[in-house]
């Protein structure tokens, strides 16, 4: 077992759950009731942070194994959640939603946008220069 | 409201705990199958220790936020939808979308009937 590898992931972990963390206060702020403030506020992290990833695996992201386990499994891996989103469906399916089955729309909608932001991200970065499509 | 202390203690418990549930999901991680089993697992079992935490006070934050959001993803979950969808393996970029929307919701639902 790789325990500096390990490492890396703790520590990148540690900071991109705190950096979630400060984006749920700051959300907080702006006075949603739980299911929205919970959809808006996983959609700001898992789409960045979902494009963030595209970038640290495409080729232009040059660097040592420790440090894309930091920036990726870590910090990446610990600024998205997908218990957050659990919430949501969940609290949904218990009747807490103001719009019924709704938020399902939104959630569907967060996954579809997640992975295009990952797509995006990760083929801009692979181009070569003077490359335009 | 928080205290500053309060507030300070519930940013180490959260990084820490965070850190902690980033390990666990990498350890876990790399089982793949039929579909990505490590990270679905991961999501479903960081709902269900949500789950459970719903009402424990001040350390709700630290738990859900901290342990549950750092053992869970979404951004690997994108990046292997994305591999899958990319193998033309569109069948099972569906059934991994759906799969990490049910699981997760059922084991949080779960979690909160046993409480």
């Amino acid at each position: 077992m790789n325990f500096a590898l390990l490492f890396a992931v703790f520590a990148g972990g540690a900071m991109g759950s705190l950096a979630r963390y400060l984006v749920w206060l700051g959300s907080e702020q702006v006075g949603l009731s739980l299911l929205v403030f919970d959809l808006v506020a996983t959609s700001v992290v898992n789409i960045a942070g979902a494009g963030f990833l595209g970038f640290v695996h495409s080729r232009r992201f040059k660097a040592s194994e420790k440090t894309k386990a930091f920036w990726g499994s870590g910090f990446a891996g610990g600024f998205t959640t997908m218990s957050g989103l659990a919430l949501i469906t969940a609290g949904s399916a218990l009747g807490l939603s103001e719009v019924g089955y709704l938020y399902w729309l939104g959630v569907a909608a967060q996954l579809v946008l997640g992975i295009l932001a990952y797509w995006f991200v990760r083929s801009g970065f692979e181009k070569t220069k003077g490359q335009v499509s | 409201m928080l205290t500053i202390v309060e507030l300070a203690t519930s940013f180490l418990l959260v990084a820490g705990l965070g850190g902690l549930g980033s390990v666990l999901r990498h350890l876990v991680g790399s089982w793949q199958g039929f579909l990505p089993f490590g990270i679905l697992l991961a999501n479903s079992l960081a709902s269900f220790i949500a789950g459970l935490a719903i009402g424990a006070g001040f350390y709700e934050t630290a738990l859900v936020l901290g342990l549950a959001g750092g053992l869970s993803t979404f951004s690997t979950f994108a990046a292997q939808s994305y591999e899958l969808w990319a193998k033309r393996q569109r069948v099972r970029t569906l059934l991994n979308g759906a799969a990490n929307l049910m699981f997760p919701a059922v084991s949080f639902l779960t979690a909160l009937s046993l409480l």
